[in-house]
């Protein structure tokens, strides 16, 4: 037998195309646990004479994702339980669902949730799969929404009076230090703080590859679940899912080394670029260049933009980026001949026409490299 | 000064990527009015140089790299051995040049640089 039981709706653009990522399922696993426990307390509280909770409270129960339906997402979850379930009993995962709604609307007005500490704590795992920008709805008994999100989150866990916690993230960084007999490796991040992490046979090739260019710079992308304190210190990886050698090249990697420089970065000239236009800047570089061309080498340049740099065979080839405004000056020149090409490009728009010329005018430098 | 005479110019870290160089650090910036600041190889090492140069506390380098009194010529470069700060500096001439001009010019120093390598780098300091 089995009863509708919760829609939460997702928002964001992972869930835009009405589907759900694997990855958010682990978030509803954690829900379940949390349920069972919140439901627990309530049968305590309204049984205060009983010891203990009822042998076999949770057999046979399960929730199950029967469907998603449109809008961005909405899962639906029903309680699934035998027959012989006692129906009284549901009543409490009817109430620990409220209870857990209600603690997140309360964090969502800056107000202290109801629920325990040990009890919040459960929103380590459930939530951690979201992403900046994206949101779990829920429905109150008020008819009023009550939203999980990133910073929602953190708040509950504050609450929780835990000493840290867990977060998905992908990190980039060099690995400086790698123990084989620990089974461990150390990635140091930018601006130098080193995390640790357990290596796994199926990374141990990708790992000691870094390690052995780490002087030449090479840089890997880590996915996996990092702890993190309350004053918001990273400590280290509690688990590692990917580990992705970057190209050398990697646009997004140099814009964000870029993102680093101050004013004066030019031996007391040079004007920094703004953090902002390089973020749309990669963005733009990501949706709009045609993969199959030669990556840029990318440089600061004096005024606060960026130059982009190809040498295609006998062609050298820029690209003077002004921002914020992204407009782009193109300029090709065959080093034997001295034939040049030059452009005036917008790198904005929703058309991309400015990308579309710039991938047109490299194709062909790129096919008739001579 | 000779054609083969090399010009040597320091090369800002920032100005590197996976060890290629941008044609920018062979082009003066706007507020350097058209003077390329270089030295003369005949008369100073890339060492020597670049550990004057970085001793200056704003002044940083990842190294030298250089192109030769020719490569200039062939641009129709002057070369103007002004001697100031410093007795072998020199000042490569684009104030003949407008923007564009001035861009082809520093990308065929830049690989006329390249194909010489680094003369001196920092982590050999």
């Amino acid at each position: 037998m089995n009863q509708e039981f919760l829609r939460p709706r997702l928002v964001g653009r992972r869930f835009d195309e009405h589907s759900l990522p694997l990855d958010i399922l682990k978030d509803f696993a954690a829900l379940e646990e949390m349920l069972v426990e919140v439901a627990k307390r309530q049968y305590r509280l309204a049984n205060p004479d009983r010891k203990g909770v009822l042998k076999g409270f949770t057999k046979g129960l399960e929730l199950h994702l029967t469907a998603v339906e449109n809008g961005s997402a909405i899962p639906v979850i029903a309680l699934v339980f035998s027959t012989l379930f006692p129906s009284a009993d549901a009543e409490y995962f009817d109430q620990a669902k409220d209870q857990i709604v209600e603690a997140i609307a309360a964090a969502e007005h800056g107000q202290t949730p109801d629920l325990p500490p040990e009890l919040l704590r459960y929103f380590d795992r459930f939530g951690r799969g979201l992403r900046e920008g994206e949101a779990m709805e829920f429905v109150r008994r008020t008819g009023q929404t009550a939203s999980l999100t990133p910073a929602t989150r953190e708040r509950l866990l504050r609450a929780s009076q835990a000493e840290q916690w867990t977060e998905e993230v992908t990190l980039k960084g060099r690995i400086p230090e790698v123990d084989q007999a620990d089974h461990s490796f150390e990635l140091e991040l930018r601006d130098g703080t080193k995390l640790k992490a357990r290596l796994l046979e199926a990374h141990r090739k990708t790992v000691l590859d870094a390690h052995y260019n780490y002087r030449d710079g090479m840089v890997v992308a880590i996915k996996g679940v990092i702890e993190r304190d309350r004053a918001d210190r990273l400590k280290s990886f509690e688990s590692v899912e990917h580990i992705t050698p970057l190209d050398p090249l990697d646009i997004e990697t140099r814009l964000e080394e870029l993102a680093q420089l101050r004013d004066g970065w030019l031996d007391g000239k040079g004007r920094a670029p703004e953090r902002a236009a390089l973020l749309r800047l990669a963005q733009a570089f990501d949706e709009h260049y045609a993969p199959d061309l030669q990556l840029p080498y990318l440089y600061p340049t004096a005024e606060g933009g960026v130059q982009a740099e190809w040498t295609l065979g006998a062609w050298e080839v820029s690209l003077e980026i002004a921002l914020p405004a992204m407009a782009a000056q193109y300029q090709a020149l065959h080093r034997k001949t001295g034939e040049s090409r030059e452009l005036d490009l917008t790198l904005t728009g929703d058309d991309g026409a400015g990308w579309t010329a710039l991938n047109a005018a490299l194709k062909a430098v790129q096919e008739g490299q001579a | 000064m000779t054609p083969d005479t090399l010009l040597l110019r320091q090369i800002h870290p920032h100005f590197v990527q996976d060890g290629r160089v941008t044609s920018q650090a062979f082009r003066p910036t706007p507020k350097d009015e058209f003077h390329l600041s270089v030295d003369n190889g005949d008369r100073v090492t890339a060492e020597a140089t670049w550990r004057r140069f970085t001793a200056e506390p704003a002044c940083t380098s990842a190294g030298v790299q250089a192109v030769s009194q020719s490569d200039c010529a062939a641009q129709a470069l002057p070369v103007i051995e002004d001697g100031r700060p410093h007795p072998e500096h020199c000042s490569i001439d684009f104030s003949a040049f407008e923007k564009k001009a001035i861009e082809k010019k520093a990308k065929l120093l830049r690989a006329a640089a390249a194909t010489r390598g680094w003369l001196f780098v920092e982590s050999a300091a």
